[in-house]
């Protein structure tokens, strides 16, 4: 296989309340940066599906977005779960998350079905969380960003979860966040996860590339990304409390 | 229309005490207000209630000051006194501020009608006390999702606020969740709804409409299907400043104070709310006069003049605000500072900002600045400096030659805007911000 990677961004018109876009930029900016084309498809309800599919972008939307989308994710489910299947990269953020699970209860008197990437179960009728510097400690590393969601997920008997939550919510403030399964990853970690956390970023890549028989690498240019981004990380933990409360620098 | 009176001597002069300590510790103008509050829970409602032409109320994600500032101009024209809030005093607490500054000891206000900014959050409460009798709703833009979590909640907000309303409620036509509401409250029958709106060309040329919520539970709504008998005022061409508004089928060319369709949208918002106030004694000569006059609000397009070079200060306060004064620059800026406050909780919404229109930033600041930075990098936007201090920033501006356009352009927040104005010399700061 040659040529660009084919990254899908799943609901476009649907799921991009809070900037989930940029994750979709993010990945395509550092591959480009890598020397590595991307090719954007912006998937809405009813669209064809690309025949190749390299990397998906899920975002985050209101409850009356997930509802309007509700009966082409039970159209697409089985296509996405065989892209997860052979390990394509996918991230899911917020609502997208809620969506890539089993189901989500609480949007309305049925409960919706959901892409079933995830086994994972969400009651989207519960109290907001809302945590301004939200860090979960990853396979990937330390993630920060923000969390801002009504609800509690219960993943299944042995689903994996993306993380320990050192702050907020997570799933169900039970200590754990997100969802991992094969190369997807389900957060709550919403708007532009990827820009501050450019590790998960380039894994992604790592794997998308090395799946097309491309090397992912990076140079100074993600480099610099890279200071910024630290920035920003630095600026919502601006103390470093949380760094220092698990004995770190 | 009845008399104030004695029982409010007490409260006034008290909250009169508290705003003078407070002034002269250079502190917040909305204190006094909630201090008054405090002694007479139905201050505003007492103070507004002699009001002769009643209380108009100004509401919606972006412009509310904007608009304000335009029907207080026309109904001032048309020879009324208006009470109005300050730009941004738009809390109950700021209200009654406002109020506490200008009624008697008795409470008597030397004013013939309200025009009210207020904020959706607190729309009910205020509303609740105000009793208005008409209102327009501007739009409902993807605002603050981490204080409202959901349009749709914001839109629960406007339909609360409406059925505090008493004559006729004014809304925009363009606007989804407007538009359903406007079928709801025409169905109830209760009120005079009417429209205002932007011809079909005009947002189809726009480069992101009005960037308004959509309204998913609802998306086959269609602005044709609102008769055009319903739709008061009309923008039908629109090129920099200069702008056509229709109103019953007669087009009429106006100069506005400044560019771009978010202004336009206001000003026929402006134009309808008035005419829908003032009925017979409404005069669309008078309006438009008063429109063409009329100066811009603080930081909404407004130019600060400079011995070298006069800085333009583009207000951003969120997605909607950022986008429309980007897409209505009318060349690429080629001196830019860009600042965002702490008040800009989460600025995810930076990266559904469409930011092609900017080349070059010179310095980034406030304290928000990493994520500008950031996010500007991802767009291919060079930058020189992040320096998160304004007044260091703003230094580092005023320091560079003059470019070549002959004008800096600031993007600013409105604490930042605040904090610059104050710096470059304009103490005539905006009073009860909140
Ligand atoms: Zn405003």
């Amino acid at each position: 296989m040659s040529g660009a990677l084919q990254l899908v961004e799943l609901y476009t018109r649907h799921l991009a309340i809070n900037g989930d876009m940029g994750n979709t930029l993010v990945l395509t900016e550092r591959a480009r940066l890598a020397g590595i084309d991307v090719e954007v498809t912006r998937y809405n309800p009813g669209d064809e599906l690309p025949e190749q599919v390299d990397l998906v972008t899920m975002g985050s939307g209101p409850s009356s977005a997930l509802r309007a989308v509700a009966d082409d994710v039970a159209r697409i489910a089985g296509t996405v779960r065989g892209w997860v299947d052979s390990n394509v990269p996918f991230l899911a953020i917020g609502g997208g998350y809620q969506l890539s699970g089993t189901s989500i209860t609480g949007l309305g008197a049925e409960p919706i079905e959901g892409l079933g990437v995830f086994d994972a179960v969400t009651d989207a009728a519960a109290s907001r969380a809302v945590t301004a510097c939200f860090v979960v400690d990853s396979d990937l590393g330390r993630l920060v960003g923000i969390e801002n969601h009504g609800s509690v997920t219960a993943l299944g008997a042995g689903e994996r979860a993306l993380g320990r939550a050192v702050t907020g919510r997570g799933n169900d403030g039970g200590g754990f966040e997100g969802a991992r399964a094969h190369e997807a990853i389900g957060t709550h970690m919403h708007g532009p996860m990827l820009a501050m956390n450019p590790a998960v970023a380039d894994h992604m890549l790592s794997v998308a590339a090395a799946a097309h028989g491309l090397e992912y690498v990076t140079n100074d240019a993600h480099a610099r990304l890279d200071t910024l981004a630290a920035a920003t990380r630095a600026h919502l933990d601006p103390s470093g409390a949380v760094a220092r409360a698990r004995g770190e620098a | 229309m009845s008399r104030p009176g004695r029982a409010l001597v007490f409260p006034i002069i008290i909250g009169r005490l508290v705003r003078l300590v407070t002034r002269l510790r250079g502190g917040g103008s909305a204190f006094p207000g909630w201090v008054v509050r405090k002694l007479r829970p139905r201050f505003i409602s007492e103070v507004v209630a002699q009001l002769p032409h009643g209380i108009v109320v100004v509401l919606g994600s972006n412009g509310k000051s904007t608009t304000t500032n335009m029907v207080t101009g026309i109904m001032r024209a048309h020879g009324l006194r208006v009470f109005t809030n300050p730009s941004g005093a738009n809390l109950p607490q700021g209200i009654a501020s406002s109020l506490l500054a200008e009624a008697s000891l008795t409470g008597r206000l030397a004013a013939d009608v309200g025009v009210i900014e207020v904020d959706e959050a607190f729309g009910r409460v205020i509303c609740d006390e105000l009793h208005p009798h008409a209102g327009v709703i501007l739009n409902l833009q993807i605002d603050q999702i981490y204080r409202f979590f959901e349009p749709e909640r914001v839109a629960g907000m406007f339909r609360d606020i409406a059925a505090t309303i008493s004559t006729s409620m004014v809304l925009n036509r363009d606007d989804q969740f407007l538009r359903g509401l406007g079928r709801e409250l025409e169905a109830e029958g209760r009120l005079d709804v009417s429209y205002f709106g932007v011809a079909a060309d005009i947002l189809a040329a726009a480069p992101h409409g009005l960037v308004t919520a959509t309204d998913y539970g609802n998306e086959t709504t269609d602005a044709a299907g609102v008769p055009p008998a319903h739709v008061v005022a009309e923008i039908t061409a629109l090129a920099g400043r200069d702008a056509t508004i229709a109103t019953h089928g007669a087009e009429h060319p106006l100069r506005m104070p400044t560019r771009g369709l978010h202004y336009a949208v206001d000003t026929a918002a402006a134009l309808s709310l008035s005419e829908k106030t003032l009925g017979g004694d409404f005069r669309l000569d008078v309006a438009l006069e008063a429109l063409q006059s009329s100066k811009t609000v603080y930081g909404r397009g407004e130019i600060l003049p400079r011995d070298d070079a006069p800085i333009e200060i583009l207000l951003l306060k969120n997605l909607a605000s950022l986008q429309m004064n980007l897409d209505y620059l009318e060349q690429t800026p080629d001196s830019v500072l860009f600042a965002l406050d702490e008040g800009s909780k989460d600025p995810s919404w930076l990266y559904a900002a469409d930011f092609s229109k900017l080349r070059h930033v010179d310095v980034i600041s406030g304290p928000k600045a990493s994520f500008i930075a950031l996010r500007l990098a991802y767009a291919g936007v060079t930058f020189d400096v992040v320096e998160e201090d304004i007044e260091k920033a703003v230094k580092l501006m005023l320091d560079k030659p003059v470019p070549p356009s002959g004008q800096r352009t600031f993007i600013l927040d409105y604490d930042q805007m605040i904090l610059t104005r104050r710096m470059l010399g304009y103490r005539d700061l905006e009073a009860g911000a909140a």
